[in-house]
């Protein structure tokens, strides 16, 4: 028998990729293809550009969406509809704080799990940084690929 | 014809503006719910549409609208939210509140335009 703590988690996890690859598809006009779930030990950002948002409420929790700068300036164009337009760090950490803000509020509408409420985003950028978050359960990490471009969501209960 | 966009994210003001834009709007906008407050105070007379945001630092998009709704100079400015919370009980608040329209996040063009032409009474 699942507790209700994993068998949110399961849905949890199951949505986000739902709901990552549903923005994906439809802001960058890409076929995503998502690799199989992973599970790590900890909770760390391993890319240059990171939104990472609280989960609060039901099923505390932290989500963060991290990518390429390169990746994360061609997702950017495509939602804006600018390909043109040279962006500046603070487009880059504006529009990586609203993709995972979307991705979160995709899920916490599509999961139905009653009482979540999330948290306002936090950007992080950078060539070199550790960044690392004690969870009291192991990371679910979620890839998603599209033609040269790819990009992460990790989250743990 | 004058929109306000009310949202903290400057890339979702930049998609707003550009489709306000080709819809032929004059799109004025605002990063927080103070200061949009602000440009309705000064400009509210001239606004014929606002698009808020739910989730922002500081005062949130449920606040702004009661604010709007309260104040009886602007009260009248249709108000559609733009937000990721999709839930029906936040639909149910807004429209209690006073919103006239709900577009989740994200959007694209198309349903964005649609929306705008709804909430001013002359599309769906």
């Amino acid at each position: 028998m699942m507790s209700d703590q994993a068998n949110n988690c399961r849905i949890m996890v199951e949505t986000l990729q739902n709901v990552t690859c549903q923005i994906l598809e439809s802001e960058t006009w890409n076929r995503v293809v998502c690799e199989p779930v992973k599970t790590l030990p900890i909770f760390q950002l391993t890319q240059e550009v990171c939104g990472v948002i609280y989960l609060l409420g039901s099923c505390p929790g932290v989500v963060a969406v991290m990518t390429s700068q390169r990746s994360l300036a061609a997702i950017i164009k495509s939602i804006t509809g600018n390909e043109t337009r040279e962006l500046t760090q603070e487009d880059l950490l504006d529009g990586v704080a609203e993709l995972a803000n979307m991705v979160c509020g995709g899920m916490k509408s599509q999961s139905q799990i009653s009482g979540i409420t999330i948290s306002t985003p936090m950007a992080i950028m950078g060539s070199e940084y550790v960044a690392q978050w004690k969870t009291a359960h192991p990371t679910q990490q979620l890839t998603f690929h599209m033609q040269d471009h790819s990009l992460i969501v990790i989250f743990s209960i | 014809m004058k929109l306000l966009t009310i949202d903290d994210s400057k890339t979702i003001r930049r998609v707003i503006a550009g489709i306000g834009g080709i819809l032929g709007f004059d799109v004025l906008e605002a990063e927080n719910g103070v200061a949009g407050l602000e440009i309705l105070q000064d400009l509210g007379q001239e606004i014929n549409l606002i698009l808020l945001d739910w989730n922002m630092p500081g005062m949130n998009g449920l606040e702004v609208l009661k604010s709007i709704k309260a104040n009886p100079r602007i009260k009248n400015i249709p108000v559609m939210m733009v937000t990721t919370e999709g839930e029906r009980e936040y639909i149910i608040k807004a429209i209690q509140a006073g919103a006239v329209h709900y577009q989740t996040k994200p959007f694209s063009q198309e349903e964005m335009a649609a929306r705008i032409m709804e909430a001013l009474g002359v599309g769906g």
